[in-house]
């Protein structure tokens, strides 16, 4: 839809948190977000917060820009606090099963992560955002299952023995492989020859080691079960 | 004669006419060898040219003349009819008489009698030729069936009324004849020739009499000559191999098909050799396929040529009778070279490299030479040769920690050949020979760059430690490289030749220069000294490692060069490599054992420093060396500790170890007959160092070839699929050394974090310029 919520209320809603109007005119800081979001009703470490800093696509932590916030704003035709509130609210309760709104905020993540020279992010850093990413309630991509605590496991993967900076690649590899790994618990998906970066080979190894024990017979045994369970599943989407 | 005749017919007279007729016909068919005079012969011709001529012919012969066309002048059906009749009567009588033979006596009869008719049926082709010509011939035009001319008219009848009843008793005698020739007897073979004419000759084309067809032969003839063939054998071979070895079978086998192939120009048909000799395969080798093929491993084991030689050419001659073999041998020559391996394996990590190479070259030789004499070098066997030889070059006991130690010690092997020895030089024509084994080894070795790598670091010390045997042989050693690996491969090691010829004319000038600028006081004093210009970037040389102070004594002479190369070349930076360089020193405090002479110590540059120190004083403390050569400690001590052992100084106290505290005292007592001592000579553990260093280079190599193929794949393509790519890397990697895929993932990684490259939809990555 074309930007229907007025400019000049949002410019004058942003310039309410904006700090500094003499040195830095057109950004809210960190003091500023902090407040904004709190009013917004955020979840400061939430999911949430980070769904309503994609939609005002806050360049990194504690920096809100005027043409990210009334470009978003407008757009969702939400000019006044109150209609932002409601937007966020609704958002709230979309999210967990909205997948394309969770894999726009996944990849807006890597971006708000870094600064803009940078390349990849800290691995710490990562860590915590997937953590937030795959394990919150109101994550669309939950990765674990019953059998299989998922994004545990990656994150002590990572941990333990990757220990690199992530990079866009990885990052946005990371979530392709949760989505496949919660269609196909067995990863029959996978096989070395495909593109997977090296961390996902190495993870699926480490899985495979660490975490199932797969001798070569279990491995064959899993690879035998595998379309019954692809078949049930197809049934029940039904 | 004409009295046996029956008197002329009247021309429209059907029966007078074939009276007189069959009495003429009989004449040629029974009596022929007692002639026809020329005037019966023309009376019976006439006879047929009035008759068929005739206006009409008169009614009352059995033949009902419906075929009388009105007003026709042709008329000849009666004749035809009656010659038919009187054929199928004759013919009836002959096989009467057949019955009464059998076996050879059968045959004998049945050619005599086909002789005979076949003759006869020439002769009375041509006293009917009126009718040939134009009756039959006019009944043929018109499409009729079942008309021939008169000969072949004998023909078909022969084939109804004598052949069919005899044929089967006439080929069991043929058959009985050629199994007691198999069996070894001699026999009447010209009989069965004659027979299988006799059979051609019968196969008449039914849509066109004057052509002939096989049909009649190879139903009859040829279609149980190879059904009695597959069973003498099927039932020989299973006798012979129940009582005899599957060698001697072998030899068996190929004598009967030699047999058989010899004798089908003797009688048969040449049209036959292709089926009998699928017959004779079939029976003689298909069916023991797997008795031959299981005797293989033993005589491979045992190594006889001979037999492996008989085995081949027997069961190349059926579809798909060698690939077993082949998967047998390359299996067997593979464990043959691992066994090779693991028996000169016992010194683990020392083995010497010339006892590794050669227990390569041993298998691979007894191999190849198998393949060129057994298995006529046929490309399919010197694939499985190539197999197995890459296989155990590059996976064997030796090879445990990677496949790198091959090239390695290949290189190694090389070097020793290459370099100047004490023992008698090799002569040209083995040193060719001894070249072209090394790359017959090397074109199995999957690290070719592991063999670049050692092997330029080993010419290197050989060009700057002028230990090269031979120009000739280097020169031609990097030729056969090119050759195998092209330009890129080599091209480092040819400048390095080139270097060093312009070293040489570099130290020429250089010589000129001094003795125009120098005067003759300064000539004498100056040292005598060569240099090599070395360019950065073809050498595998680093700088120094150590901190050094040159002696004080060397120090004009060096820098005075690099004033002339300096000059010489603006701009260029030289850095001394002291590690490489070495010197003779003339010890005049001692005299060689016996003579008045002072012995030639031959140092390294660092050890000459060493020893230039006690010119000044007899005693030098090890603080002392440290401060004034400012080697570090692992350069220092094992240089000194080649003086102690050599006791040209001696510790104090004695044994001490080299360190702070410790002092040095020239063995003013140093006794020696050699008048040259090599004082210059590299520890153990420094060999060991290079050589981890040098695997570790390779890795980092390795790495960035990887990904500049990468990159040079993706820059012309743009877009690519990921497994291509990698299939695509692969490719033009592995004729340097075979790249894993996860490596080659991990570079695919670095790239794309770099922003080389970008993943796109699909599994595809782009190239980002």
């Amino acid at each position: 839809a074309a930007p229907s919520g007025s400019p000049t209320a949002l410019n004058k809603l942003f310039d309410k948190y904006r700090e500094d109007a003499k040195n830095a005119p057109d950004t809210i800081g960190a003091d500023g977000s902090m407040k904004y979001l709190t009013e917004l009703g955020a979840d400061l470490a939430g999911l949430d917060c980070l769904a309503a800093l994609e939609i005002v696509q806050a360049p990194s932590m504690g920096e809100i820009g005027r043409d990210g916030f009334v470009k978003g704003w407008s757009t969702l035709n939400c000019d006044s606090l109150d209609k932002q509130k409601a937007h966020l609210k609704n958002l709230k309760q979309n999210l967990p099963s909205s997948v394309e709104d969770f894999e726009n905020i996944y990849k807006y993540t890597f971006r708000f992560s870094k600064t803009p020279q940078q390349k990849s992010i800290a691995l710490e850093m990562a860590s915590a955002y997937w953590e937030l990413l795959f394990t919150s309630p109101l994550s669309a991509v939950k990765w674990s299952t019953p059998s299989s605590p998922w994004a545990t496991w990656w994150l002590e993967f990572v941990d333990s023995e990757w220990k690199r900076a992530v990079n866009k690649d990885v990052w946005g590899q990371t979530l392709k492989f949760a989505q496949k790994t919660l269609e196909d618990e067995d990863m029959t998906f996978w096989n070395e020859d495909a593109s997977w970066p090296s961390v996902i080979d190495d993870f699926v190894e480490w899985v495979k080691k660490e975490k199932r024990g797969d001798s070569v017979d279990d491995m064959v045994a899993a690879k035998k079960h595998v379309p019954i369970i692809k078949k049930h599943r197809k049934r029940f989407n039904r | 004669m004409a009295s046996t005749m029956p008197p002329v017919p009247a021309k429209d007279d059907v029966k007078a006419t074939w009276t007189y007729l069959e009495a003429g016909v009989e004449k040629i068919m029974s009596n022929l060898r007692d002639g026809m005079d020329m005037k019966t012969y023309m009376g019976l011709y006439t006879a047929i040219h009035n008759f068929c001529t005739a206006q009409k012919a008169v009614a009352g012969t059995s033949f009902a003349s419906h075929n009388n066309r009105g007003g026709a002048h042709l008329l000849g059906e009666d004749l035809y009819q009656h010659l038919i009749e009187y054929l199928k009567k004759h013919l009836e009588g002959v096989q009467d008489k057949s019955r009464s033979h059998v076996d050879e006596a059968l045959l004998t009869f049945y050619i005599k009698e086909w002789t005979r008719y076949t003759t006869a049926g020439q002769y009375n082709n041509h006293l009917f030729r009126y009718l040939n010509r134009h009756w039959v011939k006019r009944e043929m035009d018109e499409g009729k069936k079942n008309i021939y001319d008169i000969y072949t008219l004998h023909l078909v009848r022969w084939k109804e009324d004598m052949f069919t009843g005899t044929q089967e008793s006439v080929m069991r005698s043929v058959l009985k004849l050629v199994e007691k020739q198999r069996n070894g007897e001699t026999i009447e073979q010209s009989q069965i020739k004659a027979v299988v004419d006799s059979f051609v000759s019968l196969g008449l084309d039914e849509s066109d009499s004057s052509k002939s067809t096989l049909d009649v032969y190879k139903e009859f003839f040829e279609k149980p000559f190879l059904n009695a063939t597959s069973d003498y054998y099927t039932s020989e071979s299973k006798q012979f191999l129940a009582e005899n070895s599957v060698v001697e079978y072998m030899k068996k086998a190929e004598a009967r098909l030699d047999e058989e192939k010899d004798r089908v120009p003797l009688y048969l048909l040449n049209e036959i050799m292709t089926p009998l000799m699928r017959t004779c395969e079939e029976a003689l080798i298909s069916n023991h396929s797997q008795a031959l093929r299981e005797e293989f491993q033993i005589l491979l084991d045992h190594d006889k040529q001979d037999d492996l030689g008989r085995m081949y050419k027997l069961l190349a001659r059926i579809p798909e009778g060698l690939d077993p073999l082949r998967s047998r041998f390359e299996t067997h020559v593979r464990k043959a070279g691992l066994a090779a391996v693991e028996k000169v394996a016992q010194e683990g990590d020392n083995i010497e490299p010339k006892v590794y190479v050669e227990a390569l070259l041993e298998v691979h030789t007894q191999y190849q030479d198998l393949v060129n004499r057994a298995f006529n070098g046929e490309s399919e066997f010197v694939r499985s040769l190539d197999n197995a030889c890459r296989e155990f070059v590059n996976r064997n006991k030796i090879c445990k920690s990677g496949s790198n130690k091959s090239p390695e010690l290949l290189a190694k092997y090389t070097d020793t050949l290459l370099k100047k020895s004490s023992a008698k030089m090799t002569e040209e024509d083995d040193m060719e020979k001894l070249l072209t084994q090394i790359m017959t080894v090397f074109k199995y070795i999957e690290d070719k760059d592991v063999f670049q790598k050692f092997y330029s670091r080993m010419l290197a010390k050989r060009l700057v430690q002028t230990t090269s045997a031979s120009d000739d042989a280097e020169t031609s050693m990097i030729s056969k490289l090119k050759e195998a690996c092209g330009f890129e491969y080599t091209n480092k090691l040819q400048r390095m030749f080139q270097d060093m010829q312009i070293s040489k004319d570099l130290n020429a000038a250089y010589k000129e220069w001094l003795e125009a600028n120098l005067d003759t006081e300064d000539l004498k004093t100056a040292i005598d000294a060569t240099y090599h210009i070395l360019g950065t970037g073809f050498w595998p040389l680093q700088p120094p490692t150590t901190k050094f102070t040159p002696p004080q004594l060397i120090v004009q002479t060096y820098e005075r060069f690099g004033r002339f190369y300096n000059n010489k070349h603006q701009g260029r930076k030289l850095t001394w490599l002291w590690q490489l360089c070495k010197g003779e020193m003339k010890a005049n405090y001692t005299k060689v054992s016996g003579t008045k002479v002072s012995p030639t110590f031959q140092v390294s540059t660092y050890q000459m420093a060493i020893l230039l120190l006690f010119n000044d004083s007899e005693t030098v403390t090890y603080d002392e060396m440290v401060e004034s050569t400012a080697l570090n400690k692992e350069t220092l001590d094992p240089s000194l500790s080649v003086f102690i052992k050599a006791k040209v100084l001696i510790a104090e106290p004695a044994d001490a170890k080299p360190e702070s505290g410790t002092s040095y005292k020239l063995n003013t007592g140093f006794k020696n007959k050699k008048m040259k001592i090599n004082l210059n000579i590299t520890i153990k553990g420094e060999q060991k160092q290079e050589i981890e260093d040098t695997h570790k280079t390779i890795e980092e190599d390795r790495k960035l070839l990887m990904q500049s193929a990468i990159v040079r794949i993706m820059k012309s393509r743009k877009k690519m699929k990921h497994q291509q790519l990698v299939s695509e890397t692969i490719q033009q990697i592995k004729n340097r050394f075979m790249p894993r895929v996860p490596d080659i993932k991990k570079c695919i990684d670095i790239l794309l974090e770099k922003e080389y490259l970008e993943r796109l939809e699909g599994d595809e990555l782009g190239y980002l310029a």
